[in-house]
């Protein structure tokens, strides 16, 4: 039982760290469009003959 | 002409073409896609998920108004020597469309930054006014077939902020329920073996976990619980709040005094049921309301005026003033209603009247604010100001008509105000009874009372339906508005519906030709080369018979029609008097060369590929189906015919759409109206349930309760069934927590349940009607959709 007195302090720690990470993410933005950026990887920077952009 | 329906590479409308490998329905998308393959950016039709809108040729004039001081002063804001402003773009129908948008602005001298949010189709620029004038980029954009508004309202900040608090109050109820959660079932299943000191600290800690999420996460709830406190009227809110608050405080007060079990667990999970639902809801709106904004300005917030020497002067349509001479160039909307002035002109009402054909104006009429001129500029005097001409008259009239629908959610909320009283006298009660007959076990028991009552289930019976039946209703491509609008659209049993741009598409397309003399498709080229960049709605029946020859000299004649030489042969379009010197004019268009006839064209507004279907499975469903129009006789029976639909009037003026509505209610049905125009947003709101095209007028859908997105009537059907589907679980749902509710409560305040058991049963039930709501948000069994979407997609193919 003693192992608890420092596991929950520590779970409550890491769930404090979720929130302030959350928080950071939806303050920074990351939240407003979850459509738009997902295509960013499959479309930067070259056209279909993989040519780099100007 | 061996040719086979392709869809054209760029827009995906269908267009004749022999079956090469790409095809394009007009210049304007053959156009779009060079550039964007020249810019390297052919990724965007790799990628993209929604076909794109077609490019409307338009003069570069009609661009200079963005470089106006009147709109640069009003919603622009200059830094560093850059300007900055946001604006709405049209068109925007999948992510890719805001990666082109992003990368062709980019490209740009003088782009500092361009960034398109996909989700509220805002595009946020700055840029260098000396360097790229801002015409040109929005120019560029209507190259490519995005057209740019400025927004209604600038609170696109605002609204982040709010979105970003909500998510952020989910996050800490979400993962403060978990952790109040796991240290609850410790507390509940431990109870015999935890020793005392254990105990404590579990509930220590819970504290430390629960407190954050009832004062930072159900913030909302005690602000509105306050703010019905102030107003007297008790409501949701208050019910939730002093719930909430009881739980958490009798908890606070056993946790000090070491008592018999605690109340955290309850607490939170309510606040976090409660906040996903409401969460899920605001996020349905926030995307409806977007949409809305985009088409919540039609472009002409800007009017030429006429000064006594003649000159043009821009100026905001809202300092316009009764007697100012206005210019109105082609292709552009006129500013406010006034009298024609010079010559006759022809104009497109489509969007007040909702009659499919242009319309020829004499000079000393009045012409209607919005309509469109065709053809050649026109000059009116203006006659009423910009905020009392018919468009506003007709919103005013539907703000009116809404008012008078009984709103559900109202009676709801005093439903619910009587709930919360009564339930705190029962508990107070309860608690005085037990003190007196046995003191120590009164506080116990008035908690397992509260956990008991606390109308959880009852709370989230309706509200987790309706937001289940939201999700469904977005995946079928449909905004739910106005959350009641689900339960009026399951009784529903009478549908009405508008014709053009409703049942039809509003562009007339070529029903049938006849030649004379001339092979057909000498013809059709022919008067394509002749209506090649006109405004009019007739023009793009043509367009995809182009094969680029040259027309010389071409001249309008308003009210009459188009000449010009083509392939050194002198050829007039238009009536048939005037194309061939006929005496009988007809419905159709004649070409000819002025004497003689060599073809005539019969152009229809068709049917929308789908309908007939969708309205053969709205009446198998039990469905009454009726027809209202602006348009004639003739045609409305024609179409009314086609689609099967036996009651139908036309010539039908908004206010009297809106008469016959309230007959039908008041002969006791329960109308569900269906439009898409101006003319449509009177009776819409004055419907039991208004469903609007998101294709159509802005005002329209501001007083529906669900906007169709696209044009998709064929998806109806399957809404209706959606909703009756949620209707039933609503009521499964409520009587499964009124039941609940009426066997805890008396067992609770007799003292035969401990207080973690009403607790834990409060949550259990929560979670049976949650789980029994979210049923809805998965997909029924899809054939029967599907197969109505294929066979649609085939009868759309023009023949």
């Amino acid at each position: 039982m003693t192992m608890l007195l420092m596991l929950i302090p520590v779970t409550l720690l890491l769930v404090g760290v979720a929130v302030w990470a959350f928080f950071w993410a939806a303050d920074g933005g990351q939240f407003d469009d979850l459509d738009s950026p997902a295509l960013a990887p499959l479309l930067d920077d070259c056209d279909p003959a993989g040519r780099p952009r100007p | 002409m061996n040719a086979v329906p392709v869809p054209c590479f760029h827009c995906g409308e269908p267009v004749l073409a022999k079956s090469s490998e790409r095809a394009f329905c007009c210049g304007g998308c053959e156009a779009a896609t060079a550039w964007i393959e020249g810019a390297g950016l052919a990724g965007y039709y790799r990628t993209r998920t929604a076909p794109a809108m077609v490019p409307v040729p338009a003069a570069a004039a009609v661009f200079a108004q963005w470089d106006e001081p009147a709109f640069t002063g009003q919603h622009c804001r200059e830094r560093d020597g850059r300007r900055e402003t946001t604006l709405v773009v049209e068109g925007v129908r999948c992510a890719a469309c805001a990666w082109l948008i992003e990368r062709a602005l980019a490209a740009e001298p003088g782009v500092a930054s361009a960034c398109v949010n996909a989700a509220t189709s805002r595009l946020a620029l700055a840029w260098d006014p000396a360097a790229t004038p801002l015409s040109r980029l929005v120019a560029l954009l209507a190259r490519l077939g995005y057209r740019v508004h400025c927004p209604a309202r600038d609170d696109a900040r605002a609204a982040a902020g709010e979105r970003r608090a909500s998510l952020k109050r989910l996050a800490v109820a979400g993962l403060g329920a978990m952790q109040a959660m796991m240290l609850s079932e410790a507390l509940y299943f431990g109870a015999g073996e935890l020793d005392l000191a254990t105990r404590d600290f579990f509930r220590w800690i819970t504290f430390l976990v629960a407190t954050p999420v009832v004062f930072y996460a159900g913030w909302p709830f005690l602000a509105g619980a306050w703010r019905q406190l102030r107003l007297r009227a008790p409501g949701m809110d208050l019910l939730v709040a002093v719930s909430v608050l009881l739980a958490w405080a009798a908890s606070v007060v056993e946790t000090l005094r070491g008592g018999e079990a605690v109340y955290y667990d309850a607490a939170v999970m309510f606040i976090f049921f409660l906040l996903a639902a409401r969460h899920v809801e605001s996020e349905a709106r926030r995307r409806a309301t977007a949409a809305l904004d985009v088409l919540a300005r039609a472009q002409p917030e800007l009017a030429l005026r006429l000064d006594a020497a003649g000159r043009e002067d821009m100026v905001a349509v809202t300092a316009l003033a009764p007697g100012d001479r206005l210019r109105v160039r082609a292709g552009s909307a006129v500013p406010v209603d006034g009298v024609l002035l010079g010559a006759p002109a022809e104009l497109d009402e489509s969007f007040i009247t909702g009659e499919s054909r242009a319309v020829a104006r004499a000079p000393g009429e009045l012409l209607l604010a919005g309509s469109i001129a065709l053809g050649s500029p026109l000059e009116l005097r203006a006659s009423r100001a910009a905020r009392e001409s018919t468009v506003a008259r007709l919103a005013e009239l539907a703000a009116r008509a809404q008012a008078e629908r009984p709103g559900a959610a109202r009676l709801a909320d005093r439903v619910a105000g009587v709930f919360v009283v009564a339930m705190l006298l029962v508990a107070a009660l309860v608690g005085l009874a037990w003190w007196f007959a046995e003191p120590a076990r009164a506080l116990p028991v008035t908690l397992a009372v509260l956990a008991a009552t606390c109308p959880c289930a009852l709370a989230l019976a309706v509200p987790a339906a309706i937001a289940a039946a939201q999700a469904a209703f977005a995946r079928q491509g449909a905004l739910v508005l106005d959350p009641d609008a689900i339960e009026s659209l399951a009784r529903a049993d009478t549908i009405v519906f508008d014709k053009t741009g409703t049942l039809t598409s509003g562009r007339p397309q070529l029903a049938a030709m006849e030649s004379f003399g001339a092979p057909r498709d000498e013809a059709l080229a022919a008067a394509a080369a002749l209506e090649r960049g006109m405004h009019h709605p007739l023009a793009a029946v043509f367009r995809p018979f182009d094969d680029g020859r040259a027309a010389d000299g071409v001249r309008i004649l308003a009210g009459q029609g188009i000449e010009g030489r083509v392939g050194g042969r002198f050829l007039r379009i238009g009536t048939r008097a005037f194309a061939t010197g006929g005496a009988r004019d007809d419905e159709g268009i004649w070409l000819g060369d002025g004497a003689q006839a060599l073809a005539r064209f019969d152009c229809r507004d068709a049917a929308r590929p789908g309908a007939a279907e969708a309205l053969a499975a709205l009446g198998d469903a039990g469905l009454a189906l009726e027809v209202l129009s602006g348009d004639s006789p003739a045609r409305v029976a024609a179409i009314a015919g086609q689609l099967g639909v036996r009651d139908w009037r036309a010539r039908c003026l908004p206010a009297e759409k809106l008469a016959r509505v309230r007959a039908l209610r008041a002969a006791g049905h329960r109308v569900a109206m269906v439009g898409d125009g101006v003319n449509d947003a009177a009776v819409l709101a004055g419907a039991d349930v208004a469903i609007a095209l998101a294709e159509g007028a802005a005002i329209a859908q501001a007083s529906a309760s669900v906007v169709l997105a696209g044009a998709d009537i064929g998806r109806l059907p399957a809404l209706i069934a959606t909703a009756r589907r949620a209707r039933r679980v609503m009521r499964q749902n409520l009587a499964w927590a009124v039941a609940y509710n009426g066997l805890a409560l008396p067992a609770a305040a007799l003292g035969f349940v401990a207080p973690w058991l009403a607790a834990l049963g409060m949550a259990a039930s929560s979670l049976v009607v949650t789980l029994n709501a979210l049923r809805l948000a998965r997909p029924p069994a899809r054939g029967a959709a599907a197969r109505t979407r294929a066979s649609g997609r085939l009868a759309g193919a023009p023949a």
